[in-house]
């Protein structure tokens, strides 16, 4: 496939810089202001979205080994290749974890660990953003240790 | 742990909440243009005013991810003011209104700096949706030459931030000793002191929000809501709180370092003070100085904000309401950057989309937060 997505939002990016930004009129502090976080997210976007398959299937395999771990049955296997439907999957999965925080307290906690684990994957998902801190590598490098 | 609790939000909160639901997948935002704006501007005051007058400079400002604001100059017998207009998008970030916004600003003109609240329009008016007409208050809200965040997270104050630091620590001990009984304050709900009435229409209202914005569920959501509802405290005294006190949300005289103005009022309601003393410190807008000491909201330690804070109040500061509040500030905090954040954006109900789009990074800070404290409340 050419161009690639990467290419196609570096390129747009680029533009937004060298061309719109220095267009804009001086006392448009607004429309600045949308500009730059623009470019800002399409630079988060390049950092990430070649990892989001991976990511929900991570996310997929996680609840799926919550639910094994307090002693439930999840749902067919997670659809191969279907980002929509993985993620429709997970979100399902999400739920129903959610609701067992009232039960017992074995289930909390392991509902708790399983926070922290997605936690520091969406510090790293995140890390372009700005706003987290002390975040442990790029999403593709944290999705691979995770593996 | 009290024995009852109710999931009640307040009247007017709740109001907007219905409206928001109402507009989902039929109001799609259309960012007003200054043109526009000065149209309805001189329809809504034309039925205010009594008077002759002229409008000029129409302008958009920045920032504002709940707010769509311009600024205009009013002229009328013979002098002319520099004014802001703050209008509602379809549906807004944080739960609020402009009538509660107005009301508390009138409520506490006179105890602490606050823009002057001169108009307060609903949706039935020129503008089509609630909006506010403050005066243009002189300062910055960062010393200039900083860049900082569109968010105005994190703001630092440099060589100013000694002169601003006692100043908001007093201006916050003065709202929350405000006498708030004689005041209008009629958009707000009023709590009962010694019960906790208060609390549990703020985790009420977010859980609520929670449930019907967010597009998936997240476990350190519906474990700090379940944490939260067990270790309710009773508020001790009623106090009126800002709700976003924190550093980007006031203005200052850059040649006098004088806090001129505390803006951003949408989110006030009568509450604990502890819920602003712990915002003022969650982790995230500060930063670190030279020597490694964290300074909240990028002006005072918090051990330094506690103290002048007791001084000046007369009032306590109890450490373990404290922690209490900060999971609830992070509590509300995640849920509106990943709940309401991607759903506004999603609908198209915001006037921001670029800034509602990165808020979710935001929430990934609070959540390795909150999880920390979650562990360390769970090995108690």
């Amino acid at each position: 496939m050419m161009p690639t997505v990467t290419q196609t939002l570096s390129t747009m990016r680029l533009t937004l810089e060298q061309t719109v930004l220095p267009a804009l009129p001086a006392d448009g502090a607004f429309v600045q202001e949308q500009v730059g976080l623009m470019m800002a997210t399409l630079d988060w976007l390049v950092d990430v979205h070649e990892s989001e398959y991976r990511y929900e299937l991570t996310e997929n395999e996680e609840y799926r080994a919550f639910f094994a771990a307090v002693g439930r049955e999840t749902d067919a296997a997670p659809p191969a290749g279907d980002l929509a439907a993985l993620r429709d999957q997970t979100r399902a999965l999400k739920r129903a974890a959610a609701d067992l925080v009232g039960d017992d307290e074995p289930a909390r906690e392991l509902l708790l660990g399983l926070a922290e684990r997605q936690g520091r994957r969406e510090q790293a998902w995140f890390r372009m953003t700005g706003f987290p801190e002390d975040v442990p590598g790029d999403i593709a490098t944290v999705l691979a240790g995770a593996r | 742990m009290p024995a009852t609790q109710s999931r009640q939000v307040e009247r007017t909160l709740g109001e907007e909440l219905e409206r928001k639901i109402r507009r989902r997948g039929d109001a799609i935002h259309q960012p007003a243009d200054p043109g526009t704006t000065r149209e309805r501007l001189q329809a809504f005051l034309s039925a205010e005013l009594d008077e002759p007058f002229a409008l000029g400079d129409v302008r958009r400002l920045t920032g504002g991810a709940s707010a769509e604001q311009f600024t205009f100059e009013l002229e009328r017998g013979g002098v002319t003011e520099k004014l802001v207009l703050r209008m509602d998008p379809p549906a807004q970030l944080l739960p609020g209104n402009r009538l509660r916004e107005f009301q508390v600003i009138r409520a506490v003109a006179g105890v602490l700096p606050v823009p002057r609240a001169l108009w307060v329009a609903d949706a039935d008016s020129p503008f089509g949706t609630s909006a506010l007409i403050t005066s243009f208050d002189r300062g910055v809200a960062a010393p200039t030459g900083v860049v900082g965040k569109a968010t105005g997270l994190s703001t630092a104050y440099g060589d100013h931030r000694a002169a601003l630091a006692p100043q908001y620590v007093q201006h916050l001990a003065n709202l929350h000793t405000l006498d708030w009984s004689g005041a209008d304050l009629s958009a707000l709900d009023v709590p009962a002191e010694g019960t906790t009435e208060a609390v549990d229409r703020r985790i009420a209202l977010w859980d609520r929000i929670w449930a019907e914005d967010a597009y998936e569920a997240h476990p350190t959501v519906a474990l700090a809501s379940a944490w939260l509802w067990e270790h309710r405290p009773v508020v001790d005294h009623v106090s009126l709180i800002h709700g976003d006190y924190r550093n980007g949300n006031f203005l200052f005289d850059e040649a006098t370092d004088e806090i001129t103005a505390v803006l951003d009022w949408e989110t006030a309601h009568l509450g604990d003070r502890h819920e602003d003393l712990a915002y003022m410190m969650l982790p995230g807008y500060g930063h670190r100085d030279d020597e490694g000491r964290y300074l909240c909201a990028g002006l005072e330690t918090a051990e330094t904000i506690i103290a002048d804070y007791e001084r000046l109040s007369g009032l306590t500061v109890d450490r373990e309401r404290l922690r209490y509040y900060t999971v609830l500030n992070m509590y509300w905090a995640i849920i509106a950057c990943i709940g309401t954040a991607p759903r506004l954006a999603g609908e198209r109900m915001t006037h921001n989309g670029p800034m509602l789009n990165v808020v979710p990074g935001l929430a990934a800070f609070f959540i390795a937060e909150l999880n920390t404290i979650l562990r360390e409340e769970s090995s108690r």
